[in-house]
Order: structure tokens, then C-alpha cells, then sequence
């Protein structure tokens, strides 16, 4: 009697039958669940003592309080500073995941000279060789992206003391020159392409005091604040001024031009009322709107120094060239910058957070730490009445082989003082002014400068001086100095360029993966390489929506993709990012 | 000569030599070696390798599950005809008609446990049922009834010849051929429940008033729409089947009266659900969709689903091959009998397409464009996998088991 | 220490349609609170995960009289007859009756994505792929919520990290109730605007029970009967048309356009 198959098939049977009353199956089973709960290779928060601490936003001029989350060093949620004066407790997109900032993969992370890496005192070695062996007329420039700050002094210190030295800043970074806007008291205003609802001066302040005016967007683009305003008048690009002019006849009882009238009624209908972005003409408007030095209008700070604005520099007079870059980064004007330097082996220096900015075109990058890395100012808020100033306290660390810009110029201008030691000045000497009060942010509470015995502490806490206001009746008309708006075509379309460039609104280029990521899915922002056409423009080219296409303007080419958009203007061409220029457009 | 493999096959039938049986295997299993790469991409890499998104969470997979499992109802309905009303002509294909529903059935669950997102979690309905989702009573259903299908399959097997040989298997078989008439009630009661809740599963969405239904109690009318489409396809499917595996084993499996048959019972139980479900098109387009705030004849209006979508499902694929089935002069035409069974099929699909894809694709939102989804290389390999899986298997099943019982006498 | 047990509450929000700028920084607020990835370079605008999400609607007129208007579809948290919870085979959609809010498990989802065809207002993601971080950007995670693998369903649940945080803190004060703002989802936190308003709506003295009530609010879909508790607001009546018109508009919107 061997074993036989049916005793191999009872035992299996058995066997079987009795494991289900033994916990080995329902264990393995729920081991499976338990591997798919926590599935290998997903990254788990850290766990350490929450904590807030406070900053503020560098990114934009808005200068945005900021009230950070932080998972013991490391901040893990952004947001806004409840009673800010500036910012109104708001943070913009871009604010609210800046701490994501640092981790992006095209930072600059160590200083390069001609593409290597090379060490930091190397390379203040040879700017300052570069700038030692600049001819007598020929120029070192800085570019200032925002001036009116302490380390736009060291800069202006550093340049006084060379042969030829010119402090400069990007077109149009001082739109208002030393007047606020007073946005509270406002009734109307009269835009003439500024981004009145996507992201300026403050946000939080301009959207707590939307209800209060009336909107009237002057600019060729289908903009987000066109497609938002109370009145959209969309001129042909180019002819902003004469539009401007229009409405002051208008407003004199002048002319009969249908929109101008609208405009000028509505002008008259909500007082006060201003003009804001623009060109010459603006000025003109706003002195006919009586908005000068009066509430509901421009009023003028005490701090103001001008800036040369770089396109009045002469062009090819730059040797030595340092930019700064933000990490906000907006794009800068290269055809613009390219101009003003020597045609013969220029030098540039890129002092900037960022690989793919000018770091692309620069013989020599110097790794600035990114927005939250390193302590950092924030001048004056955009489009503040009276001047300002808060720190920017870091709240990660900065990996090593960095250099802030200022920094840098200090080196280069062998002073010993660092930074931080220049921003101490900054604060002592507000202190010593004994003027304005400072809005403290962790328990919003503002107290005169008179009244804080440690001023340099309260603003390392998170803070915001604001100075006392001018009296009443200190700004004249011709005081108002408004930069250059938005050129017109340097030629009228024509058969070759048939239609006409224009910009249309765009995300930051550097932000966070996820507002990338966010703006694409919900079509919210159109990519950069979107050109957003009239389905009749569009198809009198020969288009298909969507289609791949190529963007011939006399600067430069780009390859694109066709969007089809019966908001936008017929004969014009929407491009993230780009100057006003005559253009065509011909599928790839 | 007898050998191994032909002392394996029936007795009194002829098949292909193993060269030939070879030749006809080796693409199939190419296919199946294909398909299941694609499925492993989609276990080892994740949903992402397929064209499904979050607009169609349901892709050509869940359509197609719902299709073949329709077809092959035709397993629970001849058990039905055959062992409970009776009807004993259906013994010629009704072990053909098993092993189609348990192709079908497997086929469909493996598809399912590639279309989850944690397949490992597959026990959790089990385990924390809710009894308020269709899609439990699904699950349920389908794994007992797959169960029975396993257990109508295993006599079918051990009849084989050589395997009845063994006592015990004779034994074994001879005792659950006993219980077929049970096994037939039960897999008739399941079927039941579980085709209708496949089109409870669409019935029920009430955010989607394109598919969502009114019924009785907690069964929108799609529930029963589904049972009797599937009711009748299942006869069509085996009848289209059977003339398949004639044509290309080139030998006579069924006397010439069953073919005719099967399809008149297609068309006599088409009828009742072409009426039916143009009541339920009625009321739908007057009463239910626009008490939900959206105009039947909006969806219409996108492109490429128009109108003649509800046409061609109602009558061109409806109306028209039950009449042709109901008529015995068009019946005797092969052709006309084909054709029509092909068109009733066909009609099962559509219906079901537009109830998972065409359900997607509408906008609800009133901002919303129309979606559209092709799917990828890998779904449709998937699919293609499941599909030489079950050539394969009949393949096997057809050489050594009897599966055709007239074949012996017609072959003489 | 007596167990405190929170006063029950009916959160549900007012969004209003006129303040609204179209910014996203309730998307990206609520994207960063709750730990959604970044997308990977393959996914497409539908494969994105987007618990709060803003819709552009138009006027439909054409230059230039075009006008748009932003609208913020997040999970409507129904109160009746719940088509997510009703129809998921798991039980993994649950509604807190002391809040009213719809939970969603990602630890028991099977990933059938049956409660994706459910829900009309699209409001659920499903996790097409395992989510991934650049270097270093982990350590951004917010550890109040838990990252989720691949093949499971996720959606808004009013930020109930919050909420289970203000009530600790509320408990440690030994209070039963929140006091207004105390408990704020990242989205109406965040959003530059103020334009939406968050509170318990059968509290007849909070601010989001008045707007619900008063003729100027309505709810999209509304005529499904699954009683959402997002409320929109507006005095443009294109906007109301838009927005509140059930079925297909008559000028359907695009898709994004994508590189």
C-alpha cells in the first residue's frame, strides 16, 4: 500500500481546505494591501516642529509680505501677511510656491568664466581686469533691475569711483518716477496697456480696491485685464498716444471721435481719475486730469533717485557690462543690450540665479542665491505713495559657491563690508531719519520708528518701514516723469510683414514646476510658444488651429504654434513676451 | 496512425495533423506573447501607457469587457433553454457554447485586473462592499458566475478520451453532470443580475444625464435593456462562432437545422427589446434628460456622434435583423442568416460603445468642448492578447474535447 | 482631559464669478498644500491632476466685444445622493455627516475610476503615473497630507488636514466650536481676490450662509439633483447664462493648447 494518487489528492484538498482557517492567507493577503498602501519609492513629507517665520516676497517690486510654514528649517507652504500694508495679506501665484524656487534645474551653481567653473575670487580677478583695461571712452555699466535699493547704491558707489561708469536700469523700471499711485481714492483709470488686474504694483491691493474705480483698458491685446476691464478700447497697436491725445480733446469738448468720448464721459463721470502705462502723451492726459499731487492720484515720495534708463545710453559705449537678474526674471531686451556694447570683444557679467537668462550670452556668471537662500531688501513697494523698505530674512540655506550681486560689487570695489553689513546701514539709518512707522508682521501692529529700540531686529522678524507722507501740495505737473511706453512699429505693416506682433500676457518664464504645470492643464496661460491669431487673420495666412507655424519678424524667427481666437484683433499676431514689430506668419 | 496526440482527440473525428495544428497556432501565439507585453507595460509602468485620461477614465478596454461579456451570455442562456426549458436540439452547441462564455469571462477579468489602477487590491470589494454600487453587485456576480463556468468547463475536459479513462475523473464527471441543471439555474440567476448591472453601471449616473436612467426601484431600465440584448446576442454570437469554426476546421459540426434555429431565437427575443428600448429612447428624450436640464437632441450635435448613431443602434442593427431572423425563408439562406447575426453583434457593441465612450466624450459642463480618445498601441494589444487567448483555448479545446456532439454522425 | 466633540457643521463655499481674475492662486495654493507632483514630461493637460481648477468661459461675441470670465470648478462636495459615493465598489468615498464633507481614501481605492464617470463636474484625478519631485523638492511637501501612489483616485476635500488642525487646536483650548477663519482651505486663503468665501452654511450668521441665500448665487449643474454646496455668484447674466446653463453651451470652449 504506497502512496497513491488519491492520497496525493486528499492531502492537496486537505491541506488546502485547512490553511484557510490558519491565518497564512488572509496575512498574505492583507500584506498586499499594506505593500500597495505604501508603495515603495513615493516620497514621504518630513515630520519636524512646525514653526512660522516671516519674510518678504522678492520676486516682483510689489514687495509682498510673506508668512511661511516651516517644517523645522525647511518652508513648506507660503503664504500672505495678514494687514500688510502693501500686499493687503496676498500672495500671487509666482509668491506662493517661491520656496519651490530653489530646487528648479536651471539654476546657476557655481561661477563659470567662459562656460567653466572656475572659483569666485578667479573671476573677480578677471572682471576687474576687464574693467582695469576699459579704453577712455569706453563705458563699465551695471544694469540694475531695481533700482532705489541699498545695494543699487554700492553699485552707484562702485561705478562713481571708476573713469566712466554708468549706473543703468532696464526700460521702464521706473514707470512712475518718484510718484505713488493712491490707488484707495482712485474712481477711474485709464490704462494704456499696463496689466492693471495680472499682476501690478500689488496685486492684493489693487484686486481690495477693484469695486472702488472704474476700468478702462487702452492696448491692442486681448490681455487678461482687457478681457476683464469695464471698458476695453482696443487701438490699433502702435497708436497708444494718439488715442491718448484723442481722449484729451475729449475731455476739452474737442473732437468727435466716438471712443475717445466714451472714454472722456466716463473720466469725467468717476473723479478722481488717472492714465497710467503709456507714453508722452499719458503725461499731457494726466496733467489735464488734474491727477498730480492730489488724492485719488500721483502723489510723490521722498526717496526717489533717477535712473538712467539703459536705451538712453549711447550705443556701442560698453566695455564691461554686469546685469543683475532677479529670480523673478523678467525677460530682458537683447537686442537693446546688445546695442550699447562694444562691438569689440565686449565683456559681460551675469550676476543672476538663473542658467538659461542672460547666463546664456555672458563670458562670466556669478551665482546670485536664489529668492529665500540668502538675506535679501525689498525697496519700496510698487506703486506706494510714500517710500518703504523691509527685509528679505532667508529661510534655506544657500548651497555654497554662491555670490550675491551687490556682493560681488563689493569685492570687486575691494571693500570689506558685506552685504548684510551694507543692509545694516540701510535700517540705521532709517533709524536715525526717525520718520515713518514700521508695520511689524507677526502680530500686525504698527509702531513709529521713534518707539523700537532695536529696529534692525523687528525688520530680521518680518517688517515694513513706510515712511511719513510729503505735505499736500509738494508735487508740480511737470514733475511726473513717465518713461517711454511701448514703441510703435519701426515700420508699418507691409507686404513682407503683413501683420503686427504684439505681446500678450505670460507667466513669469522661472517659476515653480506646479504653476507651469497648472497654468498648461487649465489652459489658463497659453504656452510661450503660442501665437494666438483671429480665425480670419489665421486662415487668410493659411493656418489651421493649432497647426505649427514659423513667426518671421525682422529681429528674429520663432517657431510657434497657431492658436485660433475670435477675441483677439484681426492683423495681429499674440506672442508671450515680445516687442511690438511687423511680422508674418507661414505654416512649417 | 494512432499516436499520442490523436489517442487524445474524440472518437470518429478527423482533425488536422500536428504540423498543420502547429501552423495554426504559432500566430496566435505570437499574438498572445505581443498582447501581454502591452499588458505588462501597463502593470510594470502604470495606466499611464495607455490614451485613457482623466476626462475617459473608461477606455476601449471597459467597452470591450462589456461587449464580449454580452456575447458571451450565450453561455448562460442555451445552458438555460437547454437545461431548464428544456429545449434539447441546443445539446449540439452547447458545450461550445461554455467554453465560449468562459473565453469570454476570463478573458474579460484578466482585462479588468490590467484596467485597475492597484490590481493588488482587487479583494478590497470583497471586503468592504458597498452594497449601494452596481459595480459590486458586478464584481460579485461575475466571479461566482466565472466560477461556474469553470465547474460547467471541467466536465467538457473530462470527457476527453483519454482522461475518462481514469475512474476517478469518470466518477467526478459523472456526478457534476448531475448537478448541470443546478449549475445552469445558478449561472442563469447570475447572469441575470450582472448583465443588467453592467448597464446598471451607466443607468445609475446621475451626472451624466446622457446615460442616466429611470427605472424600477433601484434598476434604471438600462439594467434590463442589458439582459435582454444580451439575451439575444448570445444565440447570435454562438451561431456566428460555430459557422466560424466550421468554415475554417472545414468540416460540418451542426446539423443544418440548428443554425436557423439559434437565430430565430435571437430574432423572437430582438423584438421585445427593440420595443423596449424605444419606449426607453422616448421617455429618455422626453421626460428624463431634460428634467436634468439637458436637451436630448443637444448631444446630437456633436460631431462625429449625430443622430444616426441612435439610428443605426435601433434599427439598422436593431429592427432589421430581427425581422430578417423572424422570417424562416431568410433563416434557411446562410447568408442572409449570417449577415443578420454579424448585424446583431455589431448592434451589441455599438449600444455599448455608446454607453461607456460616447457617455464620456459629451461635455457636462456647460464649458466643456467634446473629448475625443484613440486608444494606444498597448490597449489595443490587450486586447488582441485576450482575444488569441481565447483562439488559443478553443483552439485546444476544439482539437481534444468533444465540443460538438453532431460532428461524429456528420462526419460519416 | 474630557473628550471635546466638535460641533457639527455644513461647509460649503461662495465663489464670486465678478471678482475673479483668472490668476490660478487658489490652484496653486491648493496644488502646494496638498502635495500634488509636478507633471512628468509626457503628460497631457487631461492627465494632470488639478483639484481646484479654473475654467475660462466667454461671452462668446467676437473681437471686440469679447469678454471672459473665470470660473473655479473644485469638488462640489454633493449633499444628495452623492454620485461618487454611491457608485465606488470599495467604500473608499465616504461623507462626514459632521461636515458635510466628501472624503476620498486613496489607501483603499481599487482605481476602477468608476466614480470619474460618476462625478459631472469632473472634479477627480486619477494618479497615471507614480508622482515625482525634482531633487530636493520633497522637502516642500506639506506633512500634514499624505503623498499618494499611482492608480488611485484623489480630490478635493476642503483641506481636511486644516480642519483636523484647528479643531485640535480649538480642542486644546477646550472648545467645541471654530471661530470664523479659524479653519480656511489653502484655496480661499490664498486667493488674491477674496473672492471666495468659506464657512458652514447651516450657520444662519455666517457670511457664506447669506451669500448661498440671496438671489444673485446659483449652482451649476443644479438641475442633477446631487445638491452641490459651491455656490457662484455674479451680477453679469452672460456669466450667470454661461456658467448656470446646463448641457452643452452654444460657443463650446476650446481644449488648452499644448506645446
Amino acid at each position: 500500500m504506497g502512496f497513491t494518487r488519491r492520497d496525493l489528492l486528499t492531502f492537496t484538498g486537505g491541506t488546502t481546505a485547512g490553511l484557510l482557517f490558519t491565518p497564512v492567507p488572509w496575512g498574505l493577503l492583507r500584506d498586499t494591501a499594506v505593500l500597495s498602501e505604501n508603495w515603495p519609492g513615493i516620497p514621504q513629507p518630513l515630520h519636524g516642529e512646525i514653526r512660522t517665520r516671516y519674510t518678504t516676497c522678492t520676486l516682483c517690486p510689489a514687495g509682498c509680505g510673506v508668512r511661511a510654514r516651516c517644517d523645522g528649517d525647511q518652508p513648506v507652504g507660503l503664504a500672505g501677511v495678514p494687514g500688510h500694508p502693501a500686499s493687503r495679506g496676498v500672495l500671487c501665484p509666482a509668491g506662493l510656491v517661491g520656496h519651490h524656487l530653489a530646487f528648479c534645474r536651471d539654476r546657476a551653481t557655481e561661477p563659470l568664466a567662459h562656460g567653466k567653473p572656475v572659483a569666485i575670487e578667479s573671476a573677480a580677478a578677471a572682471v576687474s581686469a576687464a574693467i582695469a583695461a576699459c579704453g577712455a571712452r569706453e563705458a563699465v555699466a551695471i544694469l540694475d533691475p531695481r533700482p532705489g535699493r541699498a545695494a543699487s547704491l554700492v553699485y552707484r558707489r562702485f561705478l562713481a569711483e571708476l573713469p566712466k561708469g554708468v549706473h543703468c536700469a532696464p526700460p521702464d523700471s521706473q514707470p512712475n518716477g518718484p510718484f505713488g499711485i493712491d490707488l484707495e481714492n482712485t474712481r477711474a483709470i485709464l490704462s494704456f496697456g499696463a496689466p492693471v488686474l495680472d499682476g501690478w504694483l500689488s496685486p492684493g491691493r489693487v484686486l481690495a480696491n477693484r469695486s472702488h474705480f472704474q476700468l478702462i483698458q487702452v492696448e491692442p491685446a486681448y490681455s487678461r485685464t482687457a478681457s476683464l476691464a469695464d471698458l476695453w478700447v482696443p487701438v490699433l497697436p502702435g497708436s497708444e498716444d494718439e488715442f491718448a491725445t484723442a481722449v484729451v480733446r475729449a475731455l476739452q469738448g474737442e473732437t468727435t471721435d466716438a471712443h475717445a468720448m466714451d472714454v472722456a464721459r466716463t473720466l469725467l463721470r468717476n473723479k478722481p481719475a488717472i492714465a497710467v502705462g503709456g507714453g508722452p502723451a499719458v503725461a499731457r492726459l494726466n496733467a489735464v486730469l488734474g491727477s498730480i499731487g492730489r488724492p485719488g492720484g500721483f502723489l510723490p515720495r521722498r526717496d526717489f533717485t533717477p535712473v538712467t534708463d539703459i536705451a538712453s545710453v549711447p550705443d556701442g559705449s560698453i566695455r564691461v557690462l554686469l546685469i543683475e537678474e532677479t529670480a523673478g526674471g523678467d525677460p530682458l531686451p537683447w537686442d537693446l543690450l546688445r546695442r550699447k556694447l562694444v562691438p569689440q570683444d565686449p565683456v559681460l557679467v551675469a550676476l543672476t540665479p538663473w542658467l538659461d537668462g542672460c547666463a546664456q550670452h555672458a563670458d562670466y556668471v556669478i551665482p546670485a542665491p536664489m529668492y529665500l537662500e540668502s538675506l535679501d531688501e525689498a525697496p519700496t513697494p510698487a506703486g506706494s505713495t510714500v517710500a518703504g523698505f523691509s527685509l528679505s530674512p532667508a529661510l534655506l540655506t544657500a548651497p555654497p559657491k554662491l555670490a550675491a550681486p551687490a556682493g560681488f560689487v563689493l569685492r570687486l570695489a575691494h571693500d570689506s563690508a558685506t552685504y548684510p553689513d551694507i543692509l545694516k546701514r540701510r535700517v540705521a539709518a532709517i533709524k536715525k531719519g526717525g520718520r515713518g512707522a514700521v508695520f511689524t508682521y507677526p502680530d500686525a501692529k504698527s509702531t513709529r520708528v521713534s518707539d523700537i529700540a532695536d529696529l534692525w531686529k523687528s525688520m530680521l522678524g518680518g517688517a515694513l518701514w513706510l515712511d511719513d507722507p510729503l505735505p499736500a501740495g509738494t508735487a508740480r505737473g511737470a514733475d511726473l516723469q513717465v518713461c517711454a511706453g511701448p514703441p510703435g512699429p519701426a515700420l508699418p505693416p507691409n507686404r513682407e510683414y503683413p501683420l503686427v506682433l504684439i505681446a500678450a500676457s505670460a507667466p513669469p518664464p522661472h517659476g515653480s514646476p506646479l504653476m507651469s504645470k497648472l497654468y498648461r492643464e487649465s489652459g489658463l496661460r497659453r504656452p510661450a510658444n503660442a501665437a494666438t491669431v483671429h480665425p480670419k487673420t489665421g486662415r487668410d495666412q493659411g493656418l489651421a488651429d493649432g497647426d505649427r507655424a514659423i513667426v518671421t519678424s525682422r529681429a528674429a524667427t520663432f517657431p510657434v504654434q497657431v492658436v485660433f481666437d475670435p477675441a483677439v484683433m484681426p492683423g495681429v499676431i499674440e506672442m508671450a513676451g515680445q516687442a511690438v514689430s511687423p511680422a508674418s506668419i507661414r505654416r512649417a | 496512425m494512432p499516436n499520442a496526440d490523436t489517442q487524445l482527440m474524440p472518437r470518429g473525428v478527423r482533425r488536422s495533423t500536428p504540423r498543420q495544428f502547429l501552423l495554426w497556432i504559432l500566430p496566435w501565439a505570437a499574438l498572445l506573447a505581443f498582447g501581454v507585453y502591452g499588458a505588462g507595460l501597463c502593470l510594470v509602468k502604470g495606466l499611464n501607457q495607455t490614451h485613457m485620461d482623466n476626462r475617459f477614465a473608461f477606455g476601449l478596454w471597459i467597452f470591450l469587457d462589456l461587449t464580449v461579456i454580452a456575447l458571451g451570455a450565450g453561455a448562460f442562456f442555451t445552458g438555460f433553454l437547454l437545461y431548464i426549458l428544456k429545449k434539447s436540439e441546443l445539446k449540439a452547441v452547447i458545450n461550445s457554447a461554455v467554453v465560449i462564455g468562459f473565453i469570454c469571462y476570463s478573458g474579460a477579468v484578466a482585462a479588468l485586473l490590467v484596467d485597475v489602477g492597484q490590481p493588488a487590491r482587487f479583494w478590497f470589494t470583497f471586503w468592504h462592499p458597498n452594497v449601494h454600487s452596481m459595480l459590486t453587485e458586478v464584481t460579485f456576480c461575475i466571479s461566482c458566475y466565472l466560477t461556474v463556468l469553470f465547474i460547467e468547463y471541467i466536465p467538457i475536459v473530462l470527457k476527453n478520451r483519454k482522461l475518462r479513462q481514469i475512474p476517478s475523473f469518470l466518477v467526478f464527471e459523472f456526478e457534476l453532470h448531475k448537478l448541470m441543471p443546478v449549475l445552469a439555474g445558478v449561472g442563469t440567476f447570475l447572469s441575470f443580475f450582472h448583465q443588467g448591472s453592467l448597464g446598471g453601471l451607466y443607468g445609475v449616473l446621475r451626472g451624466r444625464p446622457f446615460a442616466f436612467r429611470e427605472g424600477f426601484a433601484i434598476w434604471p431600465s438600462t439594467f434590463f435593456l442589458f439582459i435582454l440584448s444580451a439575451a439575444a446576442a448570445g444565440p447570435a454570437f454562438i451561431l456566428l462562432t460555430t459557422w466560424l469554426v466550421s468554415k475554417v476546421s472545414g468540416k460540418q459540426l451542426v446539423r443544418p437545422e440548428v443554425l436557423p434555429m439559434l437565430g430565430r431565437i435571437s430574432g423572437v427575443l430582438l423584438v421585445p427589446y427593440i420595443l423596449l428600448k424605444s419606449i426607453d429612447t422616448l421617455v429618455w428624450i422626453d421626460s428624463t434628460s431634460p428634467a436634468r436640464g439637458f436637451a436630448a437632441y443637444q448631444y446630437y450635435a456633436w460631431k462625429p456622434f449625430g443622430a444616426w448613431i441612435l439610428f443605426a443602434e435601433i434599427v439598422v442593427f436593431g429592427l432589421a435583423p430581427a425581422l430578417i431572423l423572424l422570417r424562416r425563408r431568410l433563416r434557411e439562406s446562410p447568408a442572409w442568416l449570417l449577415s443578420a447575426a454579424t448585424l446583431v453583434c455589431l448592434g451589441i457593441a455599438l449600444n455599448r460603445f455608446v454607453l461607456t465612450i460616447q457617455t464620456l466624450a459629451l461635455p457636462t459642463l456647460p464649458f466643456d468642448p467634446f473629448m475625443s480618445y484613440l486608444p494606444s498601441w498597448q490597449e489595443t494589444a490587450t486586447f488582441l492578447a485576450v482575444v488569441a487567448y481565447g483562439v488559443l483555448l478553443y483552439s485546444f479545446s476544439f482539437r481534444y474535447l468533444t465540443l460538438f456532439p453532431q460532428e461524429k454522425d456528420l462526419s460519416c | 482631559m474630557a473628550a471635546i466633540t466638535p460641533k457639527p457643521a455644513r461647509y460649503g463655499m461662495a465663489i464670486d464669478l465678478d471678482r475673479c481674475t483668472g490668476c490660478g492662486a487658489c490652484m496653486i495654493a491648493c496644488a502646494a498644500e496638498n502635495n500634488v507632483p509636478p507633471a512628468r514630461p509626457e503628460a497631457t493637460p487631461r492627465t494632470g491632476i488639478t483639484w481646484m481648477r479654473v475654467y475660462q468661459i466667454s461671452n462668446g461675441a467676437p473681437f471686440p466685444d469679447s469678454r471672459a470670465a473665470f470660473v473655479p470648478i473644485l469638488c462640489q462636495q454633493c449633499g444628495k445622493e452623492t454620485p461618487c459615493a454611491a457608485v465606488c465598489p470599495q467604500e473608499a468615498v465616504e461623507t462626514d455627516p459632521a461636515t458635510g464633507i466628501v472624503d476620498q481614501m486613496p489607501q483603499r481605492c481599487l482605481g476602477c475610476r468608476y466614480c470619474m464617470a460618476a462625478c459631472p463636474y469632473h472634479a477627480r484625478y486619477f494618479n497615471w503615473w507614480d508622482p515625482q519631485w525634482p531633487a530636493g523638492m520633497e522637502k516642500t511637501l506639506n506633512p500634514d497630507v499624505a503623498t499618494r501612489m499611482r492608480g488611485v483616485v484623489e480630490k478635493c476635500n476642503f483641506c481636511h488636514g486644516r480642519l483636523h488642525a484647528a479643531r485640535a487646536r480649538a480642542a486644546a483650548e477646550g472648545r467645541r466650536e471654530l471661530h470664523p477663519g479659524e479653519y480656511l482651505p489653502a484655496c480661499v486663503e490664498a486667493c488674491p481676490a477674496a473672492a471666495i468665501v468659506f464657512g458652514d452654511l447651516d450657520d444662519p450668521a455666517s457670511e457664506v450662509a447669506r451669500l448661498a441665500r440671496d438671489g444673485q448665487s446659483f449652482r451649476i449643474l443644479e438641475r442633477l439633483g446631487t445638491e452641490p454646496k459651491i455656490y457662484y455668484r455674479t451680477t453679469r447674466p452672460w456669466v450667470r447664462k454661461a456658467a448656470a446653463q446646463p448641457g452643452p453651451a452654444s460657443a463650446p470652449g476650446k481644449e488648452p493648447v499644448h506645446a
